[in-house]
Order: structure tokens, then sequence, then C-alpha cells
């Protein structure tokens, strides 16, 4: 069993509903998020680069990659992080020391760190708006994208991203079964993975989008 | 005893233990007071957090919910700080190496004192990564579940091996000269007689010290060697970074601190000449052994260094261009450009005076130049964490400003170091009682 | 050449520290993918264990000198110096992180 996501840049509308739905599924604290939308233009988020009339955007929505040949599972000290039969790469909340080699290792700069005691808004203690099934983490821990494995491993379901979004640009399944619908996306369309250089063999695959160029057409009135 | 008492005799040696004047207390109470303040910044970060460090994770989001981002460096002046103290530690084996090893007894006088700094530098090493860690509560986790294939725990055998064998080193070279004590120091003798264990001064029980702190020694060695070069391998196996990822980084590290250890020898031989007026002890000639080792190493590092710019700058990957483009263009510019000519510069022309001719060497500018030395160090390995962590490839330039705070807890090592060495000078003479007994 | 109590300390190191080494490797959990183990949790407290191998294999340099009540007195107050520190590390940061 290999889980293995694949996202359509071409549909990516850069809403940042997965991003969300994420945050609030897995009770991230104000200022961690596991997923998050990079804009590939400008400097400045949902701003294209070019110049007018010729500019270029896209998105790029970017989590944990769950690597076969990971960076951070190879540098955590007390193996806090550690790789599921099923290709998950699971960050041990109660294990972490904090010492952020993680964060170092990454070369997606995914992990995140509570520099401060957490805070949940709205107030998780108060309000069950996530999984309960998800701990809230401590001050000190780093965290990240789990592939939602309290969704997978009870029920089978997909992460709550890929349920959320509204184009229907993220898919999830097995890459070991052939008729999932994540291989036969691989197999038909041109997928790439992020950074394949570096060899760290990425679980997340990304269908490039289709044009990047927005041609703007000014009304001739 | 008077001042400026210049005979060599071992109640010369014995005046760090028997003379304790007014300036001793000041310069004390100075320290503790520094050491409260350091206590108090850590007490804050232990309560709130890291976030009252500079530190932040490669993305950021503000506290408002918003695609806005801010990218920081994860790590910053602790680990810093913890290379640094790594590198001072080389003192001790460097000067004991040359003196057993390779028979240049001049430097037996220098070689205690040296040995002390690496005693005191391996647990400021260890302090600075404790404050570094997110749940230092946590950290008997690494005796329960270390993983050996992270460099971190390489970091941490390595570290305990040296430091246990520098502690073992220090004792049976120190263990004579506390049988002496017991009998100079009348007060102390219990003390004394009790550290000794049953040490009975015969020729016999010295040849077997003499033999087994040879054999020490050459372990030690490669210990050291291996000590920095884990500590390099935390950086240099990271694929991930610019200019991290570089073969060069053992053996740059390794020079890098043989540079540290030698030039804090210097500071402190120079300091204990002057305040105790050791100068027949520690001779000019003896100074300028030392700086002559310090000059060579110090030539060795900068073409390291040299290797390592010209490497990145001629066709390097766009990563390493960002990295090294931010470092000397970008906001640490000045702090990088400074260090390189007046902290690497200065000190290097200091010590290349002798070159052309004995008389030209200096002490005092030469301990000038190894204090500058230490601290354009300090720097440099800053510059290498860093500019790195704060330009990650698939984000934007990130900021790190070390806060108060922060820089409060670092010193802190610095005030603990000093107070523990003045600690053991106060119990054991800092020269072997060896040397003047011809 | 080696003096035999030397010796003698020097293997009981070195048994110490491969035994340690070889817990956590024979608890690993290799992954057929990657050459390096991933995913892997030795048998605990293994590191400790190397820990004292090395800290024993030290001590032999007292082992010809010392007499054997010092020599235990130093290798105990070692071991246990080094346990106590982290002992202390922990108890400390941890009564005062939230």
């Amino acid at each position: 069993m290999k889980l293995t996501m694949v996202i359509d840049l071409s549909r990516c509308l850069g809403c940042w509903s997965c991003a969300v739905g994420c945050k609030l599924e897995n009770n991230e604290p104000i200022g961690i998020w596991w997923n998050r939308i990079l804009t590939n233009g400008g400097r400045e988020p949902d701003t294209p680069s070019g110049s007018y009339p010729d500019v270029k955007m896209t998105y790029l929505p970017i989590n944990c990659q769950h690597c076969d040949n990971a960076p951070c599972i190879k540098v955590c000290p007390v193996a806090a992080l550690r790789k599921r039969n099923d290709g998950i790469v699971f960050l041990d909340w109660g294990r972490c020391i904090g010492c952020r080699y993680c964060l170092i290792a990454c070369p997606y700069g995914i992990p995140a760190f509570n520099w401060s005691t957490p805070v949940q808004s709205p107030d998780s203690s108060q309000f069950q708006i996530g999984n309960p099934a998800v701990p809230v983490r401590p001050v000190g821990v780093s965290e990240k994208c789990t592939f939602c494995f309290q969704r997978v491993d009870v029920g089978n379901l997909t992460p709550k991203c890929i349920e959320v979004c509204p184009a229907g640009a993220r898919f999830f399944g097995d890459l070991d079964d052939p008729n999932s619908q994540v291989s036969q996306l691989i197999q038909t369309k041109p997928t790439v993975r992020l950074r394949e250089e570096l060899g760290t063999e990425p679980s997340v695959y990304y269908v490039p989008p289709r044009n990047p160029t927005i041609k703007v057409q000014v009304s001739q009135t | 005893m008077k001042k400026g008492y210049k005979v060599t005799t071992e109640d010369s040696i014995l005046q760090s233990l028997t003379r304790t004047g007014t300036a001793f207390y000041v310069f004390v109470f100075t320290l503790l007071v520094l050491t409260a303040e350091f206590l108090y910044a850590w007490y804050t970060q232990l309560t709130t957090g890291l976030i009252v460090t500079g530190m932040r994770s490669i993305y950021n989001a503000p506290n408002y919910m918003g695609p806005n981002v801010a990218v920081g460096s994860p790590w910053g002046i602790y680990i810093t700080n913890f290379i640094f103290w790594i590198g001072i530690s080389h003192a001790g084996i460097a000067i004991s190496a040359s003196v057993r090893l390779m028979d240049l007894k001049k430097y037996k006088v220098v070689a205690r004192m040296a040995e002390v700094l690496t005693l005191v530098a391996l647990p400021m090493a260890g302090l600075s990564i404790i404050f570094d860690q997110g749940r230092p509560d946590r950290i008997v986790n690494l005796l329960i579940y270390g993983r050996f294939q992270s460099p971190m725990l390489w970091d941490l055998t390595a570290i305990t091996t040296y430091f246990i064998g520098t502690i073992v080193y220090l004792y049976l070279s120190l263990r004579g000269d506390i049988d002496e004590l017991a009998r100079k120091l009348p007060r102390r003798e219990r003390f004394y007689k009790r550290l000794a264990m049953n040490y009975q001064g015969t020729e016999t029980e010295k040849e077997k010290h003499n033999q087994t702190l040879w054999w020490l020694a050459l372990a030690i060695v490669p210990i050291m060697v291996t000590v920095h070069s884990v500590v390099s391998f935390v950086f240099g196996l990271m694929i991930a970074r610019g200019q991290w990822y570089s073969t060069i980084f053992a053996i740059y590290f390794v020079v890098g601190a043989i540079v540290s250890g030698v030039a804090a020898v210097y500071s402190l031989a120079w300091i204990f000449r002057w305040l105790y007026k050791w100068d027949s002890l520690i001779t000019d000639e003896v100074l300028r052994g030392i700086s002559w080792a310090l000059r060579n190493v110090l030539i060795i590092y900068i073409y390291l260094w040299i290797a390592e710019e010209l490497t990145t700058r001629y066709m390097g990957s766009s990563s390493d261009l960002r990295v090294s483009d931010y470092l000397w263009f970008g906001p640490y510019a000045p702090i990088f450009w400074t260090m390189a000519i007046v902290g690497f510069g200065i000190p290097a022309l200091i010590l290349l005076q002798p070159v052309f001719g004995k008389r030209h060497f200096n002490p005092a500018l030469t301990f000038a130049a190894s204090i500058i030395l230490n601290v354009a160090l300090w720097v440099k390995r800053f510059t290498i964490i860093v500019p790195s962590l704060l330009n990650p490839p698939l984000y934007q330039t990130g900021v790190y400003v070390p806060t108060l705070t922060e820089v409060s807890i670092m010193l802190g090592t610095f005030w603990l170091a000093t107070l523990l060495y003045i600690a053991f000078i106060k119990l054991f003479p800092i020269i072997d009682l060896d040397v003047v007994k011809g | 050449m080696v003096n035999s109590r030397t010796a003698a300390v020097l293997i009981v190191g070195f048994i110490i520290l491969i035994a340690g080494l070889s817990l956590w490797v024979l608890g690993d959990q290799t992954s057929s993918l990657v050459p390096l183990p991933l995913a892997s949790t030795g048998v605990p407290w293994a590191p400790l264990l190397w820990v004292c191998g090395i800290i024993v294999l030290l001590t032999s340099a007292f082992a010809n000198i010392l007499d054997p009540k010092h020599y235990l007195l130093w290798l105990v107050s070692l071991i246990v110096g080094y346990l106590v520190i982290f002992g202390i590390i922990v108890v400390i940061t941890g009564y005062l992180i939230p």
C-alpha cells in the first residue's frame, strides 16, 4: 500500500479551501498551516509575474510530500518521524524534542513548529470543530501534514483537503493499486514531482498547469 | 605574595589559589549578576516558548487568517554558539597532543590551561543545544530512542566521548599536583588527600601515569577530529540547503576549530602571564610558538574558505548562488565584509609580522589578534548557518534578528564558562607543577 | 604489553558498546525501498547502553593506576553524573514549560 496524492494544477483556483479544511480538521493553531498555497507569479500572494498585458500566475498547493527517501526521517534524533507501512510519514508529537532538525532537512520547508503555546481559534476546548482523534500539540514540538491518518485509518476516508476542494483538483489513493484514480492519472497525465533531482521520492504528484499565461483582452470602447 | 614576584618557584604558580584580592571579588560579583540576568532570560524562554527568540519556521503565517507569509530561520545564535564552543574545545587536545605525542616539552606550561578550557567548553556547547530545544524536558528521549542514523546522535556520542576522555586525562595529569597541594596547603589537606586517591608519588607510579597519558592523548586525537566532523555533518549532509551540501565541510570545520582553539589558548596564556607576572614561565618563545601554529592553521582555513567561495560563485547551483548573493550583498553584507576584512584580515596581518624577524613579534598585539579572531570565527559560523536557512528554495527570502532575551541566554554560556574556569584555578594549579621541577 | 586489568576493562567496555549498538540495529525495521533504515525504533535505552560502553572504555585508563575501590568510585560517578545531568535538566525544564 502506497498512499499517493495527485494535485491537478490546471484546476487549482488558489482558493485555500484545502488549507482551511486541513487547518480545521487537524486542530491547527493560529500561525500554523500544514497545507499552504504558494503563488507562482509575483512577490505578493495572488499577484502575477510579468508586466501587463502579458502576466503569468499559477498556484502551487504544497503539503508534506511523504517522501519514500525522506530527509526528515533520516535526521530525526529520536525517531519521532517514522514511515508507516502505507507510506505516511508520521511525526510523533509525544516524542518530539523540538530540535527542528526536520525543518532544516526538509527540501520543501514543510514542518511547522510551535514557537509558543498553541492557540486554536475557535478555542478547541470549548468548540469541537476539528477531529477529536487529532490531539492538540503542546508548545515546543514540530508538526506537519499526516495525510489525515485519522481519516485513512478509520473508514478508509481520504484526507480532508481532497474532500473540500471545490475544483476537484486533488486526488488520493493507493499507487500500488493499478485501478485507483491516482494510478490512472499518473499513467495518463504528464505528472511531475517537486525537486525530484534531490532523490527524495515524494508521494505527491502534480499535473502541470495547462497554460500559465493569462492574456488580458482590453475591450475596444 | 609580593607584587611583581618573578621567581619561578611553585609558590608563584600557586598564586592563583592563594591570592584573592578585591579585583577578584568585584569580577566574580559582576559575573554572578550577569548570570542571574541570563537565568531570568532562560526562565522567560522556558515559560513562554521559543517565540521569545528571533527564530521562526521556514513558513509562518502571521496571527491572522491570510496568505501573507513570512519566512524565518529555524536555527540561529544558539546553534552558532554550539559550534563556537565545540571549536574552542579543540584547544585542549591540540596542545596536549603536541606536548605528549610530539614531545614538544616547551609547551607543557600551557597544556593544563588548554585542557581546562576544553573541560569547560564542552558543557557550554551542550548547554547551547539545550537552549535551542523546544522541549528540553524530553531530552532523555535521546538516551531512550536516540537514532544513531541521525547526525545529532553522532554529536551526542562523540561529544560525550571527548568530554569523558578529557575528564580522565585531566585527572591523571592533575593527580601528582593534587598530592603536592595536600602538603603545600595544609588548610585544605583533607580535600586534596581524598581527591588524590592513594597517590604514592613513586617513580614507577609517575611513569605509569605518563605512559597512560601518552596513549590517552593518542586516542583523543581521532576523537577530536571526529567531534567536529560530526558537528559539520549536521549541516554538510543536508541536500536541501544551498551552500551547505558540500564535501569540504568536515575538514573546513575541523580546521576552523583548531584555529579557534589555538587562538583561545594564546589568549589564556597571555592573560595568565599578565595577571600573575609569569613572564619567565610563559616566555616570549612559548607565545611566539603558539602564534606560529595559529598563523599556519589560519592560512589553511582561509585557503579552504576561498575554495568554498570560488566553488559557489563560479558555476554554483541557483540555490547556492542565491545564498551567497544574500550574504555578500544582502542585509548581512556589512557584518560579513567587516568580519572578513577586519575580523580575519587584521589578525592575519598581525600574525604574519614575525615572518619578517623574531623581533617583530608583539605578544600584546598578537593577544588582540587572538581575541578578534575568535569573535570573527563566531560571526563566521553565524554566516554559514543563517543565510542558507533564510533562503529556502520554493520560498521567498526571510528575516532573522536575534532578540535581547536570546542574546542574554547565549551570553550566559560565557559567564558560566568564566565562573567555572575561575573555580578551577582557585582549586588547582593552572600550570603543571612538573614544569618548575626541572 | 597491555596490563591485564586495563585489558579486562577495555573488553568489558567494548562488549557493552557493541551490545548497545546491536540492540538498536536489531530493533530496527528496515524499509525495503531505501538502503538506510527508515522508520526505525530500536530497543529502548540502547543509546544509554552504548554511551555506558564508551564511558567504561575510557576509564580503562584508570584500570592499572587506581585501586579497585577508587576505580569503581570513578566509574559509578561518571555514569551516574552523566544521567544526573540529564535528570536535572528534564526535571527543572519540565516544571517550567507549560
